[in-house]
């Protein structure tokens, strides 16, 4: 399966910078979300799209940084 | 990568796309994220959970030498494998396994420039298939505790002038700001630092794509701010993890002829009953030593 839509950018949850990084492995879709400093996973989701497996890694996201 | 001071540290990702296969080479992934591995890995590769694999899960501490042994011998190493670890973040907990490694003697660890994001960014191939090797008996060395610095000997390093600390959590963390990363729980009584360390941030190591910078680049970032190989280095963190990382480029890239890591981190010192701490920012290692 070739790694496909490698996306990497940068935004702010709930005041805090955080990375988030989205590909695609065969069918899926995979999101991780990192604490931009020092860059420790906080969520991951997949989905059908990858909107889809960002807004899920989003809400989990969320959910853990209060 | 011709200019580290080991520079054979270090593979490509293209370089292990061509090696991935060959019989003497065996590539494991180490991520921060332990589920990671199972959405897709280099082919070939094998996954150890740093939480499980590589620690003592009962006591604090690393991994022992008999579970090392069982671990390697598992995976189908041996004591002349050529073993390639890679991961994500940057090779975060790939430098965790390899300081690992060094310290019970595997003479052929390697780390991929670039770790699992760079692979994933050039689309190269992954697969869900986990290999099966066929287990071998490895044989590890007495634990090089050289390689390794405990609390008595930093606390006794604080006031000696041979010896330099870098702080490699982020400056928030550094300052006492925070206790510990967003999103993360594992915390601490007290923030701030070490008296004396030098903050230098893990990352400040890595370009964009995740690659090791120059050796001319290090050199500048470490020697700036003290760091430098006449004095005995110990690195620390919160939980030794991203020590590895410094540690990793200070003796390896850089070829520092001493350097440690502090595993027990903040999470030991920040809680420590009666330790010495420091809040706000300090430019240099010793900066308020020496005054």
């Amino acid at each position: 399966m070739n790694t496909e839509e490698f996306k990497e950018e940068f935004r702010e949850l709930n005041g805090t910078k955080i990375r988030v990084t989205s590909y695609k492995i065969g069918n899926e879709f995979y999101c991780h979300i990192y604490n931009a400093d020092p860059g420790a996973t906080i969520a991951r989701a997949s989905g059908n799209t990858s909107e889809e497996a960002v807004q899920k890694a989003l809400e989990k996201a969320m959910a853990r940084i209060k | 990568m011709a200019d580290y001071a080991r520079p054979e540290m270090l593979v490509s990702t293209e370089w292990v796309d061509q090696h991935k296969f060959d019989p003497h080479i065996v590539v494991v992934e180490v991520d921060v994220d332990t589920q990671a591995y199972n959405e897709g890995h280099v082919p070939g590769a094998l996954g150890w959970n740093w939480q499980t694999q590589l620690c003592d899960t009962l006591r604090r501490d690393v991994i022992s030498k008999a579970d090392l042994e069982k671990l390697l011998g598992e995976n189908g190493i041996s004591n002349d494998t050529t073993v390639i670890l890679y991961g994500d973040n940057n090779n975060w907990f790939a430098a965790w396994a390899l300081w690992q490694m060094k310290m019970y003697g595997h003479e052929d660890v390697r780390i991929m420039n670039g770790g699992r994001k760079k692979w994933l960014a050039e689309g190269r191939v992954m697969t869900k298939d986990v290999r099966k090797p066929e287990a071998t008996t490895y044989k590890a060395k007495e634990r090089d505790e050289s390689l390794r610095s405990y609390l008595m000997q930093v606390q006794q390093a604080m006031g000696a002038n041979d010896y330099v600390m870098v702080d490699v959590r982020s400056g928030d963390e550094f300052t006492g700001k925070i206790l510990s990363p967003p999103g993360l729980p594992e915390t601490c009584q007290r923030g701030g630092h070490i008296p004396g360390a030098a903050n230098i941030p893990w990352v400040q190591a890595c370009n964009e794509d995740g690659t090791f910078k120059s050796k001319e680049d290090l050199e500048a970032l470490y020697m700036g701010k003290g760091i430098s190989p006449d004095k005995k280095v110990i690195a620390y963190c919160r939980i030794g993890e991203r020590s590895s990382h410094t540690w990793f480029v200070l003796k390896y890239l850089l070829g520092y002829p001493t350097v440690s890591n502090y595993d027990g981190s903040w999470t030991e010192w920040g809680n420590l009953v009666g330790a010495p701490v420091e809040k706000g920012t300090a430019t240099t290692a010793k900066k308020e030593m020496a005054s």
